[in-house]
């Protein structure tokens, strides 16, 4: 069902909200009845140091286990680029294929229902610089289409970058889940990145004024919708945050607080949100208040000839109790922070879609205390979301349920255990 | 054997690779098609190219295409049509469309183009100047704007738009939404959206 795309829409003035609550009931009910998606079967060739592997997940929890370099996360990056098409690591495609090898293919079925045929295979071939995606077994040649048929949500070491580096990698981790939600974000996107590089040249460039009008005000308003789709996504964050903190607050203690800071605003967060928040449409209340930034940063965007302001430069603030997470925070509340970050998205997206994506946790036992380990592993049993975790050491006998899968990786060869 | 011995071929193929629509692959079939087994074709060809740009000329006043002595307010588009109605569109091509859907009773403006800043495309390249001299003179009373439903055409409709009603003439817009005989399931979201904005009473 195609409904969940219908999500740009649901403003309550707007004359399509009777629809779009129709929907969400729709939705709702939906939710209740979906179980988690889930990888049944998983078959590479010569991706990384696998030239040929076939995986049977457990439904619940699979461990990958073995000592370093065996191939652990490999096994994730699989389940992640035949999901998303990108791996989480800063790897090429090329870089994905085995060495010496002129291709990869990667397979995966996925199931929706227990024992019903409800689901989904999709493959991956990648070779010199052919790639072929498909559908059950038909080709897909629309990527938006392809990406919206399995989510993963993915924690790994380097993600805490998320809470300790600049704005870019927090933009695009929000955006990116975001899109996850709601593909029509994706859209929105690209054409809020053209008409900033359109601007950019026609201020540049000392176009007509008329002209210049014109950019001004689309540009205002593309940006408006990004910025008001990322408020009311943080709106949804926040909730799911919420409802983390009660099982993480062992670990964590303080609240977790993200705001968003519109650049050149000139406004602290809380104003900004309480400015678009108070209003019943918050597409027209962020073009209000970006409005005030633009005419502050007219004068000098003539000058410079680039675009001072708009959501490709704002921030989304991450707080532990009052303080900064990026500088405050120890280096294991930032990985908690992040690890908390990453399970919200997850919910709110199954909230959001009807579906709990599949989890990858790359080397969660690194950094995090048992106790942290075992707040978020509850969490996690209780969505009943299918969820890979690398570790070097064998999880005890009974971690993960009765049905938890337990696979031993040494030197790229797996055997259950 | 390579292609590189043979400088005419190679200057052919490379000739109608450049055309729209035509890959390598499809050049190379269409120049060795003409070589061996049509060299009539290819004289054809060449001589309704070469007398082309003689024969069909653009109209200095709407900018569409002329062929013969006709000219100015005598276009054939033009000709005796209502001038108090004035469309707007991209490419000559796009005239035809519109004729073909018949129904049309006024004229027509030819822009050759869209506004685009990042291929350089600005108003002074387009012929938005005409288009506000015959807004004046041709007592066109609205102005429909018809340009492709993309981000360069709706950028320069609002500039139309924007330079068009200080002159006192209506500025329309084609309606936006679903295509006939299709379904709804299967309409983006895009589409669907401007569809239900532009819903209207029956």
């Amino acid at each position: 069902m195609h409904i969940s795309h219908l999500h740009v829409f649901p403003q309550i003035h707007s004359p399509y909200y009777f629809y779009y609550s129709l929907i969400l009931k729709i939705q709702t009910q939906e939710t209740r009845k979906n179980p988690p998606v889930r990888l049944v079967r998983l078959a590479l060739r010569h991706f990384r140091n696998y030239p040929a592997l076939s995986l049977e997940p457990a439904p619940g929890f699979n461990y990958l286990f073995g000592p370093n370099g065996a191939g652990k996360t490999n096994l994730l990056e699989a389940i992640h680029f035949l999901t998303r098409l990108r791996s989480f690591r800063r790897a090429s495609r090329r870089g994905m294929i085995e060495e010496g090898q002129l291709g990869m293919y990667l397979r995966g079925e996925f199931r929706r229902e227990e024992g019903a045929a409800a689901g989904v295979t999709l493959e991956a071939a990648v070779q010199d610089h052919e790639r072929k995606y498909r559908v059950n077994g038909k080709e897909e040649g629309d990527l938006l289409s392809y990406l919206d048929q399995v989510h993963t949500a993915v924690f790994f070491p380097e993600s805490l970058q998320i809470v300790k580096e600049g704005p870019a990698l927090r933009r695009a981790f929000f955006d990116r889940a975001l899109a996850a939600e709601n593909p029509a974000h994706l859209a929105a996107a690209r054409e809020y990145n053209r008409l900033l590089a359109e601007r950019n040249r026609l201020l540049k460039g000392g176009a007509n004024s008329d002209i210049l009008a014109v950019w001004d005000r689309r540009f205002l308003k593309s940006a408006a919708r990004i910025v008001a789709r990322r408020q009311r996504y943080l709106g949804s964050l926040r909730g799911h945050l919420a409802l983390l903190e009660c099982s993480l607050a062992s670990a964590l203690g303080r609240r977790i607080e993200v705001e968003y800071t519109a650049e050149g605003t000139g406004l602290s967060g809380e104003t900004w949100e309480h400015l678009a928040g108070g209003e019943e449409d918050p597409e027209a209340a962020a073009e209000a208040v970006l409005a005030q930034s633009a005419a502050r940063a007219a004068a000098e965007e003539r000058r410079r000839g680039v675009t001072q302001w708009g959501p490709h430069l704002d921030d989304f603030r991450i707080r532990l109790g009052t303080r900064r997470a990026r500088d405050a925070a120890s280096q294991g509340e930032q990985r908690l922070l992040t690890l908390a970050l990453v399970m919200a998205a997850a919910g709110s997206f199954r909230a959001a879609r009807g579906e709990e994506p599949i989890i990858l946790l790359d080397d969660l036992s690194s950094e995090l205390d048992e106790r942290c380990r075992g707040d978020v592993l509850g969490h996690l049993a209780a969505t009943g979301a299918q969820v890979f975790i690398t570790s070097t050491e064998a999880p005890g006998s009974r971690a993960g349920g009765a049905g938890a899968g337990r696979f031993h990786i040494e030197k790229g060869i797996l055997s259950a255990r | 054997m390579p292609l590189s011995r043979f400088p005419a071929i190679e200057e052919c193929i490379e000739a109608f690779r450049r055309l729209p629509g035509v890959g390598p692959k499809s050049a190379q079939r269409i120049v060795f098609h003409l070589l061996t087994k049509d060299p009539e074709a290819a004289r054809r060809i060449a001589s309704a190219c070469a007398s082309l740009h003689e024969r069909v000329r653009l109209c200095p006043t709407c900018a569409m295409l002329v062929e013969g002595e006709a000219g100015g307010a005598d276009c054939r588009v033009c000709g005796d049509r209502d001038p108090s109605l004035l469309c707007v569109v991209e490419e000559p091509a796009d005239v035809f469309a519109v004729e073909r859907a018949g129904g049309f009773r006024g004229r027509f403006h030819v822009l050759m183009g869209v506004i685009s800043p990042l291929e350089g495309v600005e108003a002074e390249d387009l012929t938005i100047r005409q288009l506000a001299e015959r807004v004046k003179a041709e007592g066109v009373k609205e102005v429909i704007l018809a340009l492709n439903p993309n981000m360069a055409g709706e950028g320069t409709s609002l500039y139309l738009a924007r330079i068009l009603k200080p002159m006192g003439v209506r500025v329309t817009q084609l309606a936006h939404g679903l295509p006939m005989g299709s379904h709804l399931e299967y309409a983006d979201e895009m589409t669907l959206a401007r569809s239900l904005e532009g819903r209207r009473e029956i």
